[in-house]
Parts: C-alpha cells; structure tokens; sequence
C-alpha cells in the first residue's frame, strides 16, 4: 500500500464488496518474500460495512488515547494491528465511522 | 485589598513550576557538587596511578584505579536514587523541553575546563546531548516512567558488569583513562536519554524480528489498491444493498424494493458474460424472490472479490448504483 488512505480506501471496498466487517490487520510475506498487509473479515449481513476511519498509532498510550476520543463520538474501534505502509511496518488502529 | 490576588498568582506560580529532572543532577559550576567532587577524586586518584606507573609498581597502579572507580560509584548511584526518587514522584512531561536546553548549558562548561579527566566527563556528556532529536521528546512523553526506570536500571547493569569484568585486567589493556570513561557510561546508562535510545533500539530490534517471522501466504489472491473512485462505487452499492433488505422486511416497500432488484438484475442481463454469472446464480429479471435476488447478488459480489474480478464487480456495483436507488 502506498499510504494508509490507500490501506483505508482498499479495505473499505473490501468490506463494501464481501460484504463483511473487518476483524484483523497483519503484517504476511509472501513466498517470494514480497511484505503484505493480511486483512481478515467477518461475513455479516444487516450492517452498514465500507465506513472505516484508519490512523497511526504510536504506542498504546496513543492508541488508548485515540480509542477515547472515538469513543466520545461514537465511533467504536474495529482493530489495531500492523501494515505495511511503503514496505514499512506501521501501527494501524481503526474505527468505524458512526452509522 | 488588590495586592492579594497578585500574591496569591506568585504563590500558585513558584509552586507549579517546579523543575522537573532530566538526569541525575550535575552542575559543573558548583564546586561541591557531584561532578566536581568525582573530577577532584578522580585527579587525584589519576596522579597517584601514574605515579605507580612510573615506579613500574603494576600491583599499585592496578589498585589505585580500582579505587578510583570504586569509590566514584557510590556518587553515581546516589545521584541516581535521588533522581529516580524524583521523576517517580512525579514529572512535568510538558516542561521537558526546558531541560535539554539546560543539559547542553551544563555540557558546555565542562568542556571549557581544561583539566583532563573533566574534560572526558564533558565530552560523554556533550555527545549524547548532540542525540537530541524532537522525535525523542515525543517518544519521552509516550513512555510511562516505571518502562524508563526499569530501561536505566538495565542499562546501569550491563555497564556495572563491564566494569567488575575489566577491573581483573592489567593496566596495560584498562588504563585509567578507560576506567574513567566506564564511570561516565555507568553515570550515562542511568539518564532519560540513553533509556530512550536503548528503547528506541529495542523496538528496532522487535520489528525486524517480527519481519523475519511473519505468516507465509500462500494461494491468497493479492487485493490491489482500491482508487478513491473504485471504493465509493463499492461502498455505494453496499450501501443500496443494506438499504433494500431493511425494504425487504417492510411489507409496505417490500414490492418496490423487489422491482428495484429486478430492475438491477435485468441491466446486468444485457451483458453476454455477466448474464452467464446470472444464469449460474440461478437468478433472472423475473425472479419475484426479492430476498434470494438480493442474496444471490451478494454472493457473486463475494465470489468475485475473491478471485479479483474487478470488471464484474465494477459492473455490477454500477448497476445497483443506477438501479437500486
């Protein structure tokens, strides 16, 4: 991925398309040794999926922080794990956007 | 009467900003303070090695600098206490900045002294006072200070260590001036600093190990980057979807939202290849089920993610975008 709006845009149109909600974000390689993001969804019906906010947290404290923050706008938090961002590992916490 | 409230803000003021510690306190102005006193120890234990050493007296030489380092230690540990005592009472994070200008004020000083074994003292100081970053203030402020106590009381360990090992050696291979230099970094081992770049080396070390561990895919299909456009065509349709089941459910809307799903499917049927789809799926424009069209055109969007089949997704995603609203 080249940036996290491209890691955000994809793994909505990935929920948008299985019909699906996100569980996980991983870092994987594949066998040729090439770094991938592994995302794992959760097949759901009745839900309005594809509304994701993603961010880069630091430590948990600052992903502890910005849970808080979502919280008090009713955005719950869908995972945190990691990515490749640019071939880089980075810290991705994510939320779902309010219904 | 209007003096009181001017006093009392002086009052709040000299009570809330008190400074808080950077490391262990050394002020080089200060003749009886720490620093001075270990250099006055340290000249002095400095002259009688050498002295020893121009006896040709190895056994001498070998115990004064044992001595030198010994009995310097005790200082270093109880500055650190004092200043453990204090960051673990309580720091103000916000006020951090203040005290690396201080450090590199204090550094300086020491440098400008001639005398040598100040001089080594200065220069440790000066270089890990020349690794300040704002990148670190920010990593400081994340890290809660039981994770940092315990980082300096590693890094003190690990020197300490050095040091019982290296004091077995000849004067030849650990002279003195490498003794004083294993005092600065047992004194730097015990400072924010270091703990910070000790840490920040531990999370390197943690990331490419993970890398190097990471789960092997095999036989998954590669999900390209959606482009902004592609994602809200998706996510339009998805959202039409959801809506039309809640529609379903309604036995006042369920009719027209069975229409708009016929409406959708008979746009998809006058494309060849994506009319072959239709047929597999078992479902037609005249299909009267609203709840299986709808089923069905969930299933093939499923089916064709999986295999990265954007053009049938594209295509139908639009028709339900066209149709289903």
């Amino acid at each position: 991925m080249s940036s996290l709006d491209g890691l955000e845009n994809t793994c909505e149109n990935d929920e948008a398309n299985l019909t699906a909600k996100l569980i996980s974000l991983e870092l994987a390689k594949l066998e040729d040794g090439t770094k991938v993001t592994k995302a794992v969804y959760e097949e759901v019906d009745g839900v309005k999926v594809g509304h994701l906010i993603f961010e880069e947290f630091t430590t948990d404290v600052d992903a502890g922080s910005r849970a808080a923050i979502h919280k008090t706008k009713m955005e719950p938090e869908v995972c945190r794990g990691k990515a490749f961002i640019n071939n880089k590992a980075k810290n991705v916490i994510v939320f779902r956007l309010k219904a | 009467m209007t003096k009181l409230p001017l006093y009392l803000l002086l009052g709040i003021v000299f009570f809330a900003t008190g400074c808080p510690k950077y490391k262990p306190s050394v002020n080089f102005k200060d003749t009886q303070s720490f620093a001075a006193k270990a250099n006055e120890h340290l000249m002095e234990k400095q002259a009688e090695y050498l002295r020893a050493l121009g006896r040709k007296d190895e056994a001498s030489a070998k115990r004064v600098r044992n001595e030198a380092i010994e009995s310097a230690l005790p200082f270093i540990d109880a500055a650190y206490e004092d200043f453990i005592t204090d960051i673990t009472a309580g720091r103000d994070r916000t006020n951090f900045i203040a005290d690396v200008v201080e450090l590199g004020t204090s550094a300086a000083i020491g440098i400008t002294n001639g005398e040598r074994p100040l001089q080594i003292l200065g220069v440790a100081l000066t270089a890990f006072r020349g690794g300040r970053k704002s990148a670190d203030l920010n990593f400081f402020r994340d890290q809660s200070t039981p994770i940092l106590i315990t980082k300096m009381d590693g890094n003190r360990a690990k020197v300490r260590a050095v040091i019982l090992t290296r004091e077995k050696e000849r004067t030849d291979t650990y002279p003195i001036g490498a003794a004083i230099g294993d005092i600065v970094a047992y004194y730097n081992a015990g400072t924010l600093v270091r703990a910070f770049t000790e840490l920040q080396k531990d999370t390197a070390d943690q990331t490419k190990q993970q890398e190097d561990n990471l789960q092997v895919l095999k036989g998954v299909p590669l999900t390209p980057e959606a482009p902004p456009d592609t994602r809200n065509l998706s996510v339009g349709a998805s959202d039409i979807i959801q809506g039309l089941l809640g529609e379903l459910n309604d036995a006042a809307t369920k009719e027209a939202a069975t229409k708009k799903l016929q409406s959708i499917v008979a746009a998809l049927e006058k494309d060849e290849q994506v009319k072959k789809v239709l047929v597999n799926a078992d479902i037609s424009s005249t299909e009267t089920d609203g709840i299986k069209l709808r089923q069905e055109l969930i299933n093939i969007r499923r089916s064709a993610t999986l295999v990265n089949d954007a053009a049938l997704l594209n295509k139908i995603n639009q028709a339900i975008v066209d149709n289903g609203q």
